[in-house]
């Protein structure tokens, strides 16, 4: 893939953050790259700056995603006496909140298909980059 | 791979992502907003702390992250923690509290809004509403963020100032209750001080917060 079209990309990966309200991810402030010698920040190229969007989406997918409650709470049981481990995890509403019932994170939702898709991309685009 | 794959490969996960999130807004808002990830941080620290030779037990039937930060009280779920040197529960853990600033008694200065932070998870020696800094046995702040920038350390170095001095290392108050893990920090109460993350980039900015006694800890799931 030519520059152009890196561009391209990070412009739709971008539009696509800020579709689920995620505008953060698109800040190209987060990927910067430091001088280490001047301490000097410029943006990183291109195809380098797409692979780190696409791995800091995969991040952020791993902290919504149903499999981390799972491991989160098989821990807890490991390290408790047996019979003791909490039987779930709830947020609770702040008093006079709009939300009024306690939210349930065993309900997040299956992520890890798409996580290793993202994975599985920004592999792929940084390898055509390594292609002699 | 071509521009057209991977456009439609990211447009495909980018509508699976929505398909399966847009039925339940609130969950999506509290994941969105880390309390996951504190929970998962907790698991670590419930690992850590058992392996370090202290027995915890839970009290409660859920473990119960709040909307807001607030007080202590013993009727939400928490755990009790036994040392290695105590015969009974000496310390406890809670999530989402606020402690009463070094600043606050240091200066002796009436109470306003600066004179209580929060931690997200606290390792406390004693359970008043509001735990003093002196109480605070180990604090952790969790950044579930992809992108670690400055102003959080800068967040989590006013957060160290406002629990401990800086001090000639020594060892923890965990440590200096049997843990079998020593710990040294640089800080007076010594304290131990988490800031969670999850980006690996994010040591980049760890060398000087460490000389307070901040330690970066990458967990990442």
């Amino acid at each position: 893939m030519e520059e152009q079209e890196l561009e391209g990309l990070i412009i739709l990966l971008s539009e696509q953050f800020r579709s689920i309200g995620r505008e953060e991810l698109a800040d190209e402030n987060n990927y910067l790259l430091r001088d280490p010698e001047t301490g000097e920040a410029r943006v990183r190229e291109p195809r380098r700056r797409l692979v780190e969007m696409l791995k800091a989406f995969e991040r952020s997918l791993a902290v919504q995603d149903h499999a981390t409650y799972v491991e989160a709470i098989q821990i807890i049981n490991d390290a408790l006496p047996t019979g003791q481990a909490p039987q779930g995890a709830l947020v609770v509403p702040t008093q006079g909140s709009r939300d009024v019932a306690p939210i349930d994170l065993s309900h997040a939702p299956e992520l890890g298909d798409l996580r290793d898709r993202l994975l599985v991309l920004a592999a792929r685009i940084a390898d055509v980059g390594s292609t002699p | 791979m071509d521009e057209a794959t991977a456009k439609a490969e990211i447009l495909s996960v980018f509508a699976t992502y929505k398909a399966r999130t847009a039925a339940d807004a609130p969950t999506v808002g509290a994941l969105t907003k880390g309390k996951l990830y504190e929970l998962y941080v907790l698991a670590q620290l419930v690992q850590d702390l058992t392996k370090r030779g202290f027995h915890l037990t839970f009290k409660g039937t859920s473990l119960q992250f709040k909307g807001a930060p607030g007080k202590i009280k013993l009727t939400d779920p928490h755990f009790e923690v036994r040392s290695p040197n105590s015969a009974a529960p000496d310390l406890w853990i809670f999530v989402d509290i606020e402690f009463e600033t070094l600043g606050h008694f240091h200066a002796g200065v009436p109470m306003d809004d600066s004179c209580r932070h929060e931690l997200d998870i606290v390792v406390v020696d004693s359970t008043p509403d509001y735990p003093a800094f002196a109480n605070i046995q180990l604090g952790v702040e969790c950044k579930a963020v992809a992108s670690v920038q400055k102003h959080l350390v800068k967040e989590a170095l006013g957060v160290r100032r406002e629990l401990s001095m800086i001090h000639a290392e020594q060892d923890s108050l965990l440590t200096q209750l049997g843990s079998k893990v020593r710990v040294k920090v640089k800080a007076n109460p010594p304290s131990e001080f988490w800031f969670a993350h999850i980006d690996p980039t994010a040591s980049r900015y760890e060398n000087s917060p460490s000389a307070f006694g901040i330690d970066f800890k990458f967990i990442c799931p």
